[in-house]
């Protein structure tokens, strides 16, 4: 997908990127994991409107988070947001 | 008894959360122009409250963001911070030019923050909405430094009082 590809160019210490299935709703859900991103404790996601001038059709929500993290999404010691299922995630 | 500049540091930082609230929940591309507005304003404070936490007076200036930053060198923990990603303080330098105040100094035409600027040689008036290159930037879904910079201030706020203890 041309948004991930981007935010990967944009930073190449990027080390994952998870596309959400958004249960019927036109939202493109990206949590992107980079070196670069500094730890905060938190889960915050950053919503983007459609920008089809830009080749974005659909709004956008992305997580940023830091590898240390993404390793406590995966101990379940942070929480994504309701309705970001992790099973159905998809790697890009 | 009036108050000593240490005093000024919660206030400052209290603020600065608040603001930082607001920019979370702005979207970005659709007030680009206002969300860079918040952002500046979060920096500003932050940098502020940093200075007051030093001890020092706080400076009546609109460029406490690079104050900030020259701080931050000098900690551990802020060189690491500003180590994770230099997009952000390059966009955070620039947002601090665009200020009114600061811009107004430039040569002009300079692209500024939150009100309309001229080109005094082809009569034409700019607006941030429109004309602000930091917004464009900021408008771009493709582009993540909005993101960035808003996770950049959110680790800042939180790591602000280990930083100048």
């Amino acid at each position: 997908m041309e948004l991930a590809q981007a935010h990967r160019h944009a930073d190449p210490a990027t080390r994952l990127i998870k596309f959400f299935p958004a249960n019927g709703a036109e939202e493109i859900r990206l949590l992107e994991v980079s070196e670069a991103a500094p730890t905060t404790g938190e889960v915050l996601p950053f919503r983007f409107g459609p920008d089809p001038a830009h080749g974005v059709d659909y709004p956008s929500t992305v997580i940023l988070l830091s590898p240390r993290e993404w390793q406590r999404i995966q101990s379940r010691e942070l929480e994504l947001p309701p309705g970001w299922n992790i099973a159905s995630a998809e790697d890009f | 008894m009036a108050a000593v500049p240490r005093d000024w540091a919660d206030p400052f930082l209290e603020q600065a959360r608040e603001d930082l609230k607001a920019a979370w929940s702005v979207p970005a591309n659709q007030s680009a122009s206002t969300f860079c507005m918040l952002l500046q304003m979060v920096f500003e404070k932050l940098g502020k409250a940093a200075y007051a936490r030093a001890g020092q007076v706080v400076p009546h200036t609109h460029q406490a963001a690079s104050l900030l930053f020259a701080m931050l060198l000098r900690h551990p923990t802020g060189v690491a911070l500003l180590q994770t990603n230099g997009n952000v303080r390059q966009f955070v330098a620039e947002l601090e030019a665009a200020h009114p105040q600061v811009a107004g100094r430039q040569p002009q035409p300079w692209p500024q923050l939150e009100y309309p600027w001229e080109d005094p040689a082809a009569g034409t008036v700019f607006c941030p909405a429109r004309d602000l290159p930091l917004a464009r930037r900021v408008r771009d879904p493709r582009d993540r430094i909005a993101l960035d910079c808003l996770k950049f201030a959110s680790a800042l706020e939180k790591q602000l009082t280990v930083i100048v203890p």
